[in-house]
């Protein structure tokens, strides 16, 4: 089958990572000079050269040419960004706020897999990692840890008060609670924030690997017990 | 062969037209059936039809939004479910409700909405201001049904009790 080889593969999980799909990202040139170069290959020029000589015309060969490779890379281009909206994507992860489990050295960014069927069913647990946009903006996105699901009770040192997270809402913190950003300064996020679900590292490859549901932090109290007030 | 050369050949066809209509409706514009009375009477006047809108998703990137815009947006308690209302208050305007005392400040990047029809209307007066992030789209036509085909205006009965950060003098 021509159209299901390992270039076109390539070709889709390129279109899949987030960074890539913004047309005024320098990435963008970057994978679409890439993908010319790998979505043609070495069978296909064959070909060309095959009907070029025997057609005697060489202006039809290259118009049907460069038809075949505009077909393909739109295929490729509209699987990926499909898959890429509604399954799962790569996104690079910038920060420390989640050391030491992404970017625990400053100098290189993470590629995470982010899947996208929790956002359907609804399938989230404490220690999560979710990718979720920012209520305060909502063009940043960020990667943060659930602590507390709805209906758990919160409590932070700095506060006085625990606050019970409310329907439809999450408590997100990030593992390096002193440079992160999370819901101890905006509060809890509602679900329709949330873009996915980390559930891979892919890059570097030192790192790869699955990212576990882990937490130190615990909510006050989970599934509606209500604490006693002193 | 040919029975198999033949299916093979629809089966692209279908896969072809799905994938593009699924990348422009989740990217750029969508079709979207309006239930309830909230929007009365823009839309869905009568109780026993349901108009069709059309949405289009250019605004998220750019933001785009003004005062009086139709927006679908994810319900803040319950991801699953999405309403569609008018943007009353932009970030930094003031709102002030009838039944309430005082006067509340929309936040950075969030809005307040409000459907036309008062009484029947389940927003941001029940669940305060939402953040841009729950926006999926604005209403810009009815499509459906025909005698009501047109575009959506921009207009509203409510204003905020000021726009553009004027802070109002407390009594």
């Amino acid at each position: 089958m021509p159209y299901v080889n390992f270039n076109f593969l390539l070709g889709v999980i390129a279109f899949t990572i987030e960074e890539c799909q913004c047309i005024s990202d320098r990435h963008f040139l970057f994978v679409w000079c890439l993908l010319l170069i790998i979505l043609h290959d070495i069978d296909g020029l064959k070909e060309f050269m095959k009907f070029v000589y025997s057609q005697q015309d060489f202006a039809m060969g290259t118009r049907s040419l460069l038809w075949d490779i505009t077909k393909k890379y739109f295929t490729v281009g509209l699987i990926g960004l499909t898959v890429s909206d509604r399954y799962a994507s790569i996104v690079s992860v910038r920060g420390s706020s989640m050391s030491p489990a992404f970017n625990p050295r400053s100098d290189t960014n993470d590629y995470v897999l982010v899947e996208k069927f929790c956002l359907d069913k609804y399938r989230f647990s404490h220690g999560d990692v979710v990718v979720f946009s920012s209520p305060s903006n909502h063009k940043e996105k960020h990667i943060k840890r659930i602590i507390g699901l709805p209906g758990d009770w919160i409590g932070t040192p700095n506060m006085d008060d625990v606050l019970k997270v409310p329907e439809g809402h999450f408590w997100v913190e990030g593992d390096n609670s002193v440079s992160s950003l999370d819901s101890r300064s905006f509060g809890p996020i509602p679900l329709g924030l949330i873009r996915g679900r980390v559930t891979h590292v892919v890059w570097p490859p030192q790192r790869m690997g699955r990212v576990e549901r882990e937490t130190n932090q615990r909510p006050l109290s989970s599934l509606q017990d209500r604490p006693e007030f002193y | 062969m040919g029975t198999r050369s033949l299916l093979w050949d629809i089966t692209k066809k279908y896969f072809t037209v799905g994938l593009i209509g699924l990348t422009v409706s989740d990217r750029y514009a969508s079709i979207v059936s309006v239930r309830g009375s909230s929007m009365s009477p823009a839309f869905n006047p009568r109780s026993d039809t349901n108009d069709y809108v059309l949405v289009e998703k250019f605004c998220l990137d750019k933001y785009r939004f003004s005062h009086g815009d139709v927006v679908v947006f994810s319900s803040p308690s319950n991801h699953k479910e999405k309403h569609i209302k008018r943007i009353i208050g932009l970030p930094g305007d003031w709102i002030g409700t009838p039944n309430m005392d005082d006067v509340l400040k929309v936040p950075e990047g969030h809005f307040w909405v409000e459907g036309d029809n008062s009484v029947s209307s389940l927003d941001s007066r029940s669940f305060g201001p939402i953040p841009l992030g729950l926006i999926r789209g604005r209403v810009t036509h009815v499509v459906w049904p025909p005698q009501r085909m047109g575009r959506v205006e921009r207009e509203t009965n409510q204003r905020p009790l000021s726009s553009l950060q004027d802070r109002p003098e407390f009594y």
